[in-house]
Parts: C-alpha cells; sequence; structure tokens
C-alpha cells in the first residue's frame, strides 16, 4: 500500500515511516526540505493549498491509499498565531489534498491528549469540547485542529491521541521542548520542582516507536478503525518517574517537592510559583506542574489489536541519548531569551 | 443647535472644477477643518449620492454627530454653526471630515488620531492638527467618564430604535395601502427624527469601537504576552445583524425587505443616481454555522489567572458589542431609507413635483414651505450632470498651499487572521477551483455570493472595520486591506496571504 505520510522528518513521523516500511508499504515522506529516510521525498508546505505540491506531484499521488498527518510544532512558547495557523490551516489543507487524491480511504490525524486542556471529570475517546480552559496556545491549536479533524466529511479520519512520546530516535529529532524534557535541565543543575502531590499522577506518556506502530496499523488495516483512539504506557508511568527515569543517566536524583493543589491555597500556589519562575522553569512548563485530565481506563481498549509492546527503558533511554550525543539541553535563561 | 445649510454657494457652473465648490448643491467646505475623507463611506456607500439621498445620510448623520460629539466634549463652540463640520457632500461625494475626527481623537483620553485612521480611514497618516479651539480644565476631566456613559446606554437606546422603526415601517406600509396624503406631514417629521437618532447610535458606536479597540489593545497589551500576535482573534460576537434579518425573510413587505434594495441611495429607480449603487447581495452566513469551537476570547481566559482573564475577556466583549450595535444601527438606518423611498415618492406627488425631479431636492425643501422650483431644478440638473464628470477622490486635502492631487500613503493591515496560499481571482471572476485569493481594489457586499468559494481576500483599500473586514471575519476567510500589491497582482498568480500579520507576497 502506498502511504503518504506528513511531517515525515519529525520524532513521531520517523517512527511512522519506520513501521510501514518495516511492514512492506511504500512511503511518500512530505516535509519541508523534502528529505526522505525511508521512502520517496517530497518539498511540501502544509500552510499551502495543496501541500505545496505541483500538479504533477499531485498526480504522482493518484494511487495512495492513505494519508498520514503528523506534523506540528510541539513549543508552547511559540507565537501564538504561527501555532494556531500551522495546526488548524496545516489540518484543513492535508485534508482538503487528500479528499481530492481518488485513492486516499483513509486520513490518520494525530492529536494530543493536551487538546483536552483542564478537562474537568472522567475523559474518553469521544470527548473534545467539555467547557475545559487552556494553558496554551499549543492546547489550542490541537483542539481546534482535532475539531477540524472530526467534522470532515469527504474522508473516512481516523484520529488518534499521545500524550507526551519519548524514546530514542535519531538525536536530533528529540523535541527539548513540550513535554517533561523541558524540566531537565531544571532539575540537573539541583533545583527543586514543586509539583502538585509531589508528581504522583500520570502524565500517559508514552513510546514513540510504540505510536508510529499505532498509527501505522490504523493507516493500513483493512476494514473498520476506530474514529478515535488514544495510546499511551499502559504502565501509566508518574510524572514523578518520568523524570527520575530521565535524570538517571546523569545520575541526579530530581528534588521533586509536594506543592499545593489547584484551587485550594492560592496564595501559597502563587508563591510557590514565583519561586520556581526564580529558578528558571518556564512559565509555559510550570503550567503542568498539576495533573493532566482523568482519562477513562477504557480509552485504551479502541486501539487496534496486538497493540506492541513498550520498549524496555525507553524513557531512561532517550536521556541516554541526549547525553551521549551531547545534545545541548536548553539553557536555564532560555526563557527569558524567548520572550 | 443651527440646522447646517446643503445648499447653494454662490458660484455655479464656471466655478466647477478643482476646487470647491464642485457643484450647485455642494455643502460648504468648513473654513478650519479641511482635510476630507471618503473613509468607510468610500466602501460602502454609492460613490455619488443624490441631493435627496444625502439630505438623508449627511444631514442627519450631521446632526447625530454633532449632538454625540457635544455630549461629550461639553458643547464646544467649533460643533457648531450652519456651517458641516463632520461630514460633506463635495461633487455628489459624500466624506468625513477627517480633520474633525482626529480632532476629537485628541481630545478623548487614550485615543489618537492614528487610531481612527487606523480603523476607518485605511491607515493614513492624520493630518495635521487643527487650531479649533480645545477642551479643558474640568471639562477634559470629565471627556472620558461622559464617553463611557454614552457607551453604555448604546444598547438600550438601539434597542428602543428598532421598536420604533418596526411601528414606523409597518404604519407608513398600512397608510400607502389606505391612502397616505394626510399622514405625509407626520410620517416625514417622525422618519426625520428616527433617522437622525439611527445616525446618532450608528456614529456613537463608530466613535466608541476606537475607543473600545484602544481598551483591548492596552488591556490586552499589559495582560496577555504575545498580544499582537492574537489580536486578529479577538473580535466577537458576531458583527452582522444579516443572518437575523433574513431570518425574517420569509415575512411578506417585512422589515427584511431592504435587503433586496439598494443601500443609501433612495433615488433607486433614476437616472443617473442608480447607475452608482451599489446593490447589496448580503446572505445568511454559510460558513458560520456548524458547531462553535472554543473561541480564541475563551481560549484566552484560561491562560491567564482568574482576574486578567476576566479583565482581558470584558475588554473583547466590550469591543465586540460596539462592533454589532454599530452594525445593528446601520442596518436600521437602511431600512428607515427604504421607507423614505415612498415617502419621497408619494411627497413629490402630493407636491406636484414631477417624479424625475425630486431626487435633486432635499427632503425638507420637498416637505417645507420653501419648494424649489422646476427652473431651480433643472439649473441643478445641469450641475449635478457636470460634477458627475468631475473626478472626486478618495482623499481631499483643501488647506490653503495643500497638493491638490495628493494621495496619503495608506498602511497595509490584515484584518482577518489566518494564512492562505492560493491562485489568484478578480471580484469579477467566479471561483472555478479551491484554493483561490481573491484581489480587488475595493471590496463591499458584492463580494458576498463568491466570499464562501475564496481561501483569503485582498484589497487595495479598506481598514480594520471595512465592510469587507467585517464580512471576512464573519466568515473565518483571512484578509488583508490596503496592500499596495493588490494593484500588481493579476488573475492567476499564486499568492500568500498572512492575515494576522498584513504580509502579501506574490509567490510565481
Amino acid at each position: 500500500m502506498k502511504v503518504l505520510v506528513i511531517g515525515s522528518t519529525g520524532y513521531l513521523g520517523h517512527w511512522v515511516g519506520a513501521s510501514l516500511t518495516e511492514a512492506g508499504h511504500q512511503v511518500v515522506e512530505v516535509s519541508r526540505r523534502g528529505h526522505a529516510r525511508h521512502g520517496t521525498g517530497l518539498a511540501g508546505d502544509v500552510t499551502a493549498t495543496g501541500l505545496g505540491l505541483g500538479p504533477k506531484e499531485l498526480a504522482e499521488l493518484s494511487d495512495v491509499a492513505a494519508v498520514v498527518s503528523c506534523f506540528g510544532s510541539v513549543d508552547w512558547d511559540a507565537d501564538p498565531s504561527r501555532l494556531v495557523n500551522l495546526h488548524v490551516t496545516g489540518t484543513r489543507n492535508v485534508l482538503d489534498t487528500a479528499a481530492g487524491l481518488p485513492g486516499v480511504r483513509r486520513v490518520v490525524h494525530t492529536s494530543s491528549l493536551l487538546a483536552l486542556g483542564r478537562a474537568e471529570g472522567l475523559v474518553g475517546n469521544r470527548e473534545l469540547a467539555v467547557g475545559q480552559s487552556f494553558r496554551n496556545w499549543y492546547e489550542y491549536a490541537k483542539y481546534r485542529a482535532e475539531a477540524v479533524a472530526r467534522r470532515e466529511s469527504r474522508v473516512p479520519v481516523s484520529i488518534v491521541r499521545f500524550g507526551p512520546l519519548l524514546g530514542p530516535a535519531p538525536a536530533g529529532l528529540v523535541p527539548r521542548t513540550g513535554g517533561p524534557l523541558q524540566a531537565l535541565p531544571t532539575l540537573l543543575q539541583g533545583m527543586p520542582l514543586i509539583l502538585e502531590r509531589g508528581g504522583r499522577y500520570p502524565v500517559y506518556a508514552g513510546d514513540v516507536a510504540v505510536a508510529g506502530q499505532v498509527i501505522a496499523e490504523l493507516a493500513t488495516r483493512p476494514g473498520e478503525v476506530p474514529e478515535v483512539c488514544t495510546y499511551f504506557d499502559p504502565a501509566r508511568p508518574t510524572l514523578a518517574r518520568v523524570l527520575h527515569e530521565l535524570c538517571r543517566p546523569w545520575n541526579v536524583v530530581p528534588r521533586l517537592v509536594e506543592g499545593g493543589t489547584r484551587g485550594g491555597g492560592r496564595p501559597v500556589r502563587w508563591l510557590q510559583r514565583q519561586a520556581a519562575r526564580r529558578l528558571g522553569l518556564g512559565a509555559g512548563a510550570l503550567e503542568y506542574t498539576s495533573p493532566l485530565p482523568d482519562l477513562d481506563p477504557a480509552v485504551l481498549d479502541t486501539l487496534p489489536r496486538p497493540v506492541p509492546a513498550e520498549r524496555p527503558g525507553y524513557l531512561s533511554a532517550t536521556a541516554d541519548l541526549l547525553r551521549d550525543t551531547r545534545r545541548v539541553l536548553l539553557p536555564v535563561d532560555a526563557e527569558v531569551s524567548h520572550r | 443647535m443651527t440646522t447646517p445649510s446643503a445648499t447653494a454657494p454662490t458660484g455655479t457652473g464656471q466655478d466647477t472644477g478643482r476646487q470647491p465648490p464642485y457643484c450647485r448643491v455642494d455643502t460648504h467646505v468648513h473654513p478650519r477643518l479641511r482635510v476630507y475623507s471618503a473613509g468607510n463611506f468610500g466602501e460602502v456607500a454609492p460613490e455619488r449620492l443624490s441631493p435627496m439621498s444625502w439630505s438623508l445620510v449627511g444631514r442627519p448623520m450631521e446632526l447625530g454627530t454633532r449632538r454625540f460629539i457635544g455630549r461629550v466634549l461639553g458643547r464646544p463652540r467649533w460643533t457648531t454653526g450652519s456651517t458641516y463640520v463632520f461630514t460633506g457632500y463635495l461633487g455628489l461625494r459624500p466624506y468625513h471630515n477627517l480633520t474633525a475626527y482626529c480632532h476629537v481623537a485628541e481630545e478623548v483620553v487614550l485615543t489618537e488620531p492614528r487610531d481612527v485612521t487606523e480603523a476607518y480611514f485605511e491607515g493614513v497618516q492624520p493630518p495635521p492638527p487643527s487650531d479649533v479651539e480645545r477642551v479643558r480644565g474640568w471639562r477634559k476631566v470629565m471627556v472620558g467618564p461622559r464617553m463611557l456613559t454614552e457607551l453604555l446606554r448604546l444598547r438600550t437606546r438601539n434597542a428602543t430604535l428598532e421598536q420604533r422603526v418596526f411601528a414606523f415601517e409597518q404604519e407608513v406600509r398600512d397608510a400607502a395601502a389606505a391612502g397616505i396624503d394626510w399622514r405625509l406631514g407626520e410620517f416625514v417629521a417622525r422618519g426625520k427624527r428616527l433617522l437622525e437618532i439611527a445616525w446618532e447610535v450608528h456614529i456613537t458606536c463608530t466613535s466608541g469601537a476606537v475607543a473600545a479597540e484602544v481598551v483591548r489593545r492596552k488591556v490586552t497589551g499589559k495582560l496577555v504576552p504575545d498580544a499582537e500576535s492574537v489580536a486578529g482573534w479577538l473580535r466577537e460576537p458576531a458583527e452582522l445583524p444579516w443572518t437575523r434579518l433574513y431570518g425574517l425573510g420569509g415575512m411578506r413587505e417585512g422589515p427584511a425587505d431592504f435587503l433586496d434594495k439598494i443601500f443609501y441611495e433612495v433615488a433607486d429607480q433614476h437616472l443617473p443616481w442608480v447607475e452608482y449603487a451599489v446593490r447589496p447581495v448580503a446572505k445568511p452566513m454559510a460558513g458560520s454555522g456548524g458547531p462553535a469551537d472554543v473561541s480564541p476570547r475563551e481560549a484566552l481566559i484560561g491562560m491567564r489567572s482568574a482576574l486578567r482573564g476576566r479583565a482581558v475577556d470584558a475588554s473583547v466583549l466590550f469591543l465586540g458589542d460596539m462592533m454589532s450595535v454599530r452594525e445593528q444601527s446601520k442596518s436600521l438606518a437602511m431600512r428607515l431609507l427604504h421607507v423614505h423611498r415612498t415617502l419621497a415618492r408619494e411627497l413629490a406627488r402630493a407636491r406636484g413635483v414631477a417624479h424625475a425631479d425630486w431626487p435633486y431636492l432635499s427632503m425638507d425643501e420637498l416637505s417645507g414651505p420653501d419648494l424649489p422650483g422646476p427652473a431651480e431644478v433643472e439649473r441643478r440638473r445641469e450641475s449635478c450632470a457636470e460634477a458627475l464628470g468631475l473626478d472626486m477622490p478618495d482623499y481631499l486635502d483643501l488647506r490653503p498651499g495643500a497638493a491638490p492631487d495628493a494621495v496619503p500613503r495608506r498602511r497595509p493591515t490584515g484584518v482577518s487572521p489566518g494564512v492562505f496560499e492560493g491562485v489568484a481571482i478578480g471580484v469579477e471572476d467566479m471561483p472555478t477551483e479551491d484554493g483561490v485569493v481573491l484581489v480587488c481594489e475595493s471590496a463591499d457586499a458584492n463580494i458576498m455570493p463568491i466570499l464562501p468559494f475564496v481561501g483569503a481576500v485582498v484589497t487595495a483599500r479598506g481598514s480594520q472595520y471595512s465592510h469587507v473586514a467585517i464580512l471576512c471575519r464573519e466568515m473565518g476567510v483571512p484578509a488583508v486591506v490596503s496592500h499596495p500589491l493588490a494593484s500588481d497582482i493579476t488573475p492567476g498568480r499564486r499568492v500568500r496571504v498572512n492575515g494576522d500579520t498584513g504580509e502579501v507576497r506574490i509567490l510565481d
């Protein structure tokens, strides 16, 4: 089967391409530079109509059977209009292009659990707009993009949501923003991190390689696939555990401090936040020091079976990789320079 | 208050040229406030108006503006007198007095002339300050509170007005069927009063929107990171009343009747006026249906602390409400103008004025004791024909020594957020493929039929509150106005439009 992967040179896109190739499918990769890691490469732009592809290139895609959309920016502090335009306009363009390709029978749209923002109560796959508020424009962009994908009627769309994805990959692809890795520079310098309940709540982290396989399965499986499904590591590692694993390669024990809870002791919480900010944790990351929404455990049931198992030690292996390649982590003052 | 005079500058025929008066029915140019701009008139109103229509648009708008500004600034002398201050009718074209509005902006706390030009006058450089008297002392302190008081009672005034307009429409319609002659005087007087109120409410909202925009900008600038980046999204609620009015379309001879007619011009059956008229093709918003997403405004509330979120929310909603009432009051003015089509026709018949002649008279003349005779009408007809041959520019700098043809530079502005890339088409073309960008000189309601099929709009003229800007925001179509490239982009070229930053690029 011929599969078009949009955003193929990203962290997740790399594993989608790898999984598809391994399963014997032909992959056409669209990225800004047109690099190909697993199949044929095309240079395109998701913010342009027709993904910026010419008529000849589009004609060559006429036998594409499935489209995977896994482009995006996970930079929480990026310019809001750029973020929203990228995700919303990009999703529209991907769907328009897919609807215009005669052979396409399915689009897989990659969403995020962060599209649920600060949703209250138990949330399942069905829910999207639940009166939630958002921490940042990234969450809002993901919410809007998923809303666009859910409204699509010209071509079947399967939506898959992920939490923070971790795990080894070519070092340059591991994003240092938009997840627990963002706290790493602070923790490695011995600074304390104030977390609600000391970080003993799940962050719905998952193995990026498994996420790639889930997407590949959704794109290529014959017959019905779920309209919306969610993947995360069923072991539900807590934020505290994830941070411990990430710090292990440096032989550092993260100093996680139990902080005030949302809604209670507002002045205390405010003081804690001010203190954390002074210690160098960015304002964007600070929003994630409280638990994510409660997910219905049944959300995993809709995943196409069998779901591959996570690679052992994938959490600490991510940090191993960053340490061994001496990839520079975000400096402490990155937040200041961003603003 | 003295009623401004609208007629008969002493010179006629031979005076028409590059200097005013351009026509026998021109208003006098203000002796000290001498820079005029068509502004929003240039986009939504016909390029030329008949004297009758001007008397139903310009005169009540002038009086309404004087009342509003008088109350806010404490009735300064420069807002009185027999010369038109805030509007002008030059060479049969309606103008706003840009110097006067910029002067008001200087007097109101927080606002600056630049805010006025950005909002309604295509971002042109404001004219030099005028030397009319300034508000000082206690009166100056009270300008802000007075302005706020005016704005806070707008919604109520508009609602009351809507009820009165509805009753007026019904009574005129019933009387026209049963014999209107014996009530003509009453209807003319009521219509005059209602038009003054409608335009007063409209101008109050228009001015209030400038102040509200500044407040919104300052509040979000202070409380929201990257405020500039999200400014374009923070416009709620829906600004246009058309969808609601179209819901009344099924009512026979109901309030939605005017939607099929020409806006601003009451002499829509008469030459030459009908040739300048713009027929609005307003339709319910096809693009605004479907389940409503959480709006950026709602999203923003959660990103800030409770107090900051509420402050941002209030400032955005205040601006949105201002814009909404502004459009609603305009629709009421248009409904009243539609009723005046019947009144003018019946009044002319009752007073023995030829059907072809009444567009050359004002409503006061047609209903008053000094009805101009056929000779005067003929002189006006000739003078108007000459004036129609003149090219009346958007911008008139009539200060002594000013270059007559000076065209100020417009500032490109992104007025509806979003990014789009596609092939350019003109306003006359029908989009044949998905993903086209409408590029035109100026777009008004006549772009409505094609708007659902275009991905972005670029115009050479327009400003933040132009009709095209409002339409595009309503339909979620990215738009950039006042862009110099709009004149260079030919159909078929590939362009990229960024409605957030106002950037337009030709790609091939």
